[in-house]
């Protein structure tokens, strides 16, 4: 880099001086201009402005001082102008700088010298030149920003602050200085912050750390840049940091991937996303083992709406429908459709809905517990669309087809799904549209059936399609029935008797089985009640299931039915199975001491097929156990049998309970059974179960001694 | 910084900026020198030493611009043409006690004296300039007397210096 020659302008009056500068200034490269005195260089500047001005001090006319500070105000600060004066002269070095010189040179003047001294005073003057450059370019680049700027030192202390002209936050933003990040900002933020100050001094780069301000306008996203500020380091380290407004991005951002993704009609989402998602939940029902149901659902009728009333009705119904049934498949609403008594039942399904293009959407299920799930969905979607749409004052009605395809069933994959919820769809249509069908037809017709049943079952009660017989329990040793077990029958409208097999599982999931269990035990109170005014003393055991045993009222509504009834608690059994007591809470041993109190029997019922755990003989109120008909089934002969059964009542001897033995078909298993102690005998051989207006005729039997056969002494 | 005198230094620096083949007497001392009459190499410089400070020559020769006797000459010339005008000067702003006047001319004679090397005539002046200042005309007239002295030996010594490089 070679510098361009200096200019230098000289004023002095002495002319061996003004000689020996030029000198000495050509022989340092500089080209010269000589004054003889203040007036001259005033007007040789005038006419060619120079980078150096060296100035005499003592000078006729305008002395040195005085050029100085009218030079320093017509040719700006920068100019260095250097005075020339006496090395003794301390007052006029000192006049010198109030008149704006930039620096003095003391005479004698040393020549040899000059030259460095004119170079250094230029290598500053250029300096300062730059520096004002750089400085002009800085604020001209800084106010080109649309942006804040702000300096941080190490401790996260806003030491200043650039706040772009027109910036509506540019008195909080100037408010932050002084005040450190941990002050000023919001926990988020400030994390934001600090990670940033972080990376920068760790990387020495930091971009794109972003984060969002709620401002009164609404939330605003910010993205922050940092850099270590050149020079300083470790606790002098300062920071740049600027922070830019990239919420139209952000919004641009969130809308392409809207489009992307979402149907913007209807602002669900679209194919795309909705095989995503199949995609996604079906490697998590694989993790899980669950079913997945893909219902594919199309409008019966859209076309006709969108041929007659235009596209723009079309698209209206489309986003009522579309509305409709994210309003009405929500979790909500699915659970009140189905059991929300059962404590602990199953997570009903969730719903991901999306519209493939036209009339054609999808709803997929996960969580699936049966396929039955899928159709009770398949027929609320039907619900939901079946009530009339009001388009420009005139009703529309539309049904829906839908098809259901179950994962891992029906297809393992989400292209697979959605072919065969679609064929299953068009199975739909051709049946007649508004319904629903299964991709395996099999699976529709047992499912539907299903279905009926649950439906018939919610009905029943109301139409009275229950009633009660009785099974007598023989005491061996007077050979009378003292207690007879209740038993439940379901009479169907179409199907004629239902087994309680069939539908009390079914009663234990819909929740059903509580209203069905308190019917049971009011009617068998009642009619308990009835043979006692009748004359006859005959106890009653009623079946308890799992859920009415976890219910915490189960004692309130015993003790309840009871006194509706007045039958003395001491006529009253309940029976539990071993697997009710498996998962019993604090609360319900609570309520069977309560029921124990009053007087009420409990009886274990099926021992022997559970876990046959003696801690609950010991730690629960049972009165009576049960011994289920599997042990007495292969008696006389399977000897191991009778070993259990002996065993059972030598244990419920030493416990003081009663032992009945179930299933008893044959005069031979009553002989050996009671030969092995039972204390009371249940089963065909007695009676088979009876209606309540049978029983006391069987209460009033007498059965005569076993070892003489089956010869019955009935009493009238 | 002006170095010391020496009369070594001082036939030095004529030495190197005289042609070659002239060579200058070894050691000639200070008074032999003086009481020599003959013109020859070592006397010039001898007499000169006295009141010149012999860096000023090589620095005159060094910012000739083609490096030779020109700007001695210019210079030395110029002082020798004005400075007994302007002694003539100042001693009449001394009989007229005009302290200014006399002032300004003994700072513009203290400047010139300092241009050809004359430190000693330089600071007289310099003394002087500050008695006038000071409105202390009779010391300044001291001064002036012992200026008016060394202003001969100078210019006898300029001008010995002039022939030398003529």
């Amino acid at each position: 880099m070679t510098a361009p020659v200096t200019r230098v302008l000289f004023a002095d009056d002495d002319a061996d001086t003004r000689a020996l500068m030029r000198a000495a200034l050509r022989r340092a490269g500089c080209d010269v201009t000589l004054a003889s005195d203040g007036l001259e260089a005033l007007e040789a500047f005038r006419q060619a402005p120079c980078d150096i001005v060296m100035l005499d001090v003592d000078m006729p006319g305008l002395d040195g001082h005085q050029v100085c500070a009218r030079l320093r105000r017509d040719a700006g600060e920068l100019v260095p102008i250097v005075m020339v004066t006496g090395m003794d002269d301390v007052k006029s070095v000192e006049l010198a700088y109030e008149s704006g010189a930039t620096d003095f040179i003391a005479k004698p003047i040393n020549w040899s010298l000059l030259g460095h001294r004119v170079r250094y005073l230029m290598r500053s003057y250029r300096a300062q030149l730059d520096l004002t450059e750089a400085e002009a370019r800085t604020t001209a680049i800084l106010d080109a920003l649309p942006d804040p700027l702000f300096e941080l030192d190490r401790d996260g202390r806003f030491t200043a602050c650039h706040v772009p002209p027109f910036e509506p936050l540019a008195a909080p933003l100037r408010s932050l200085v002084g005040k450190t990040m941990a002050e000023a900002l919001a926990p988020d933020v400030l994390e934001v912050g600090l990670a940033a100050l972080a990376e920068e001094a760790e990387h020495g780069v930091c971009t794109g750390k972003q984060f969002m301000l709620q401002l009164p306008g609404g939330p605003r996203w910010f993205e922050l840049s940092v850099s270590l500020k050149a020079g300083t380091t470790g606790a002098t380290a300062r920071f740049i940091a600027l922070s830019r407004d990239i919420t139209e991005r952000k919004v641009a951002e969130s809308r392409i991937s809207r489009l992307a993704y979402f149907d913007p009609l209807t602002g669900l989402p679209n194919r795309q996303s909705f095989l995503d998602s199949v995609d996604r939940s079906i490697r998590r029902a694989r993790r899980e083992d669950t079913q997945l149901a893909l219902l594919f659902l199309d409008l019966d009728g859209f076309k006709g709406v969108n041929d007659t009333m235009g596209h723009v009705a079309g698209d209206q119904v489309l986003q009522w429908a579309a509305d409709r049934l994210r309003d009405g498949l929500r979790p909500s609403d699915l659970v009140a459709r189905a059991d929300a008594s059962v404590p602990d039942a199953a997570p009903h399904p969730e719903v991901e809905l999306a519209r493939l293009g036209g009339d054609e959407f999808t709803a997929l299920l996960s969580n699936l517990r049966q396929p039955e799930d899928a159709l009770l969905v398949a027929h609320r979607i039907g619900e939901l669309m079946r009530r009339p749409f009001v388009l420009e004052g005139r009703s529309v009605t539309l049904t829906t087809s839908v098809g259901i395809a179950l994962f891992p069933d029906d297809g393992d994959d989400a292209a697979t799904l959605l072919k065969h919820a679609d064929t299953a769809m068009y199975r739909a249509k051709d049946v007649g549209r508004d319904n629903a069908q299964l991709y395996s037809a099999s699976l529709t017709e047992r499912a539907m059936r299903h279905l009926d049943l649950d439906t018939s079952l919610r009905a029943a009660l109301e139409r009275d399609e229950f009633h009660l017989v009785y099974q007598p329990q023989v005491d061996p040793s007077t050979g009378r029935a003292e207690w007879v077990e209740a038993l439940i029958r379901w009479t169907h409208p179409t199907r004629g008797l239902v087994s309680p097999l069939d539908f009390i599982p079914l009663a234990e999931q819909n929740g059903l089985i509580e209203s069905i269990g308190l019917w049971v035990l009011r009617t068998a109170c009642a009619d308990a009640v009835r043979w006692q005014a009748a004359g006859l003393r005959a106890g009653v055991a009623v079946n308890l299931s799992p859920v009415q045993f976890r219910n915490p009222n189960l004692l309130s509504t015993l003790v309840d039915a009871l006194a509706q009834s007045g039958l003395p608690p001491s006529l009253l059994e309940v029976e539990l199975t071993e697997s009710a007591l498996m998962d019993r809470a604090d609360g319900t041993i609570a309520a069977l001491h309560g029921l124990r109190a009053k007087g009420v029997r409990i009886a274990l019922d099926d021992f022997g097929t559970g876990y046959s755990s003696l801690s609950y003989l010991t730690r629960l109120p049972i009165s009576n156990i049960k011994i289920d008909r599997s042990f007495v089934a292969g008696l006389p002969a399977a000897g191991e049998n009778a070993a259990i059964v002996r065993a059972v009542v030598a244990m419920a001897d030493s416990l003081g309970l009663r032992v009945t033995a179930e299933g008893v078909e044959t005069l031979e298993q009553a002989q050996l059974l009671m030969a092995l102690g039972c204390d009371s005998l249940q089963g065909y051989y007695f009676s088979r179960p009876v209606v309540a207006d049978a029983v006391p005729a069987l209460l009033r039997q007498q059965w005569q001694s076993f070892a003489a056969g089956p010869e019955t002494d009935a009493v009238p | 910084m002006s170095k010391p005198f020496s009369l070594a230094s001082l036939s030095m620096a004529l030495a190197r900026r005289l042609p070659a083949g002239e060579p200058l007497n070894e050691e000639p001392g200070p008074q032999q020198a003086l009481a020599s009459a003959a013109p020859d190499r070592a006397r010039v410089p001898a007499r000169a030493a006295a009141s010149i400070d012999t860096a000023v020559i090589d620095t005159l020769f060094d910012l000739d611009e083609s490096g030779g006797p020109s700007l001695l000459r210019e210079v030395f010339t110029r002082f020798l043409q004005s400075a007994d005008q302007r002694l003539l000067q100042m001693q009449t702003a001394l009989a007229d006690n005009e302290a200014q006047a006399l002032r300004k001319a003994a700072h513009a004679m203290k400047s010139s004296a300092f241009n050809v090397g004359a430190s000693a005539l330089a600071r007289q002046y310099g003394a002087l300039e500050r008695c006038a200042n000071e409105h202390q005309l009779h010391r300044a007239g001291e001064w002036l007397e012992l200026a008016r002295h060394e202003q001969a030996c100078v210019k006898v010594a300029l001008e010995d210096i002039l022939r030398e490089v003529a």
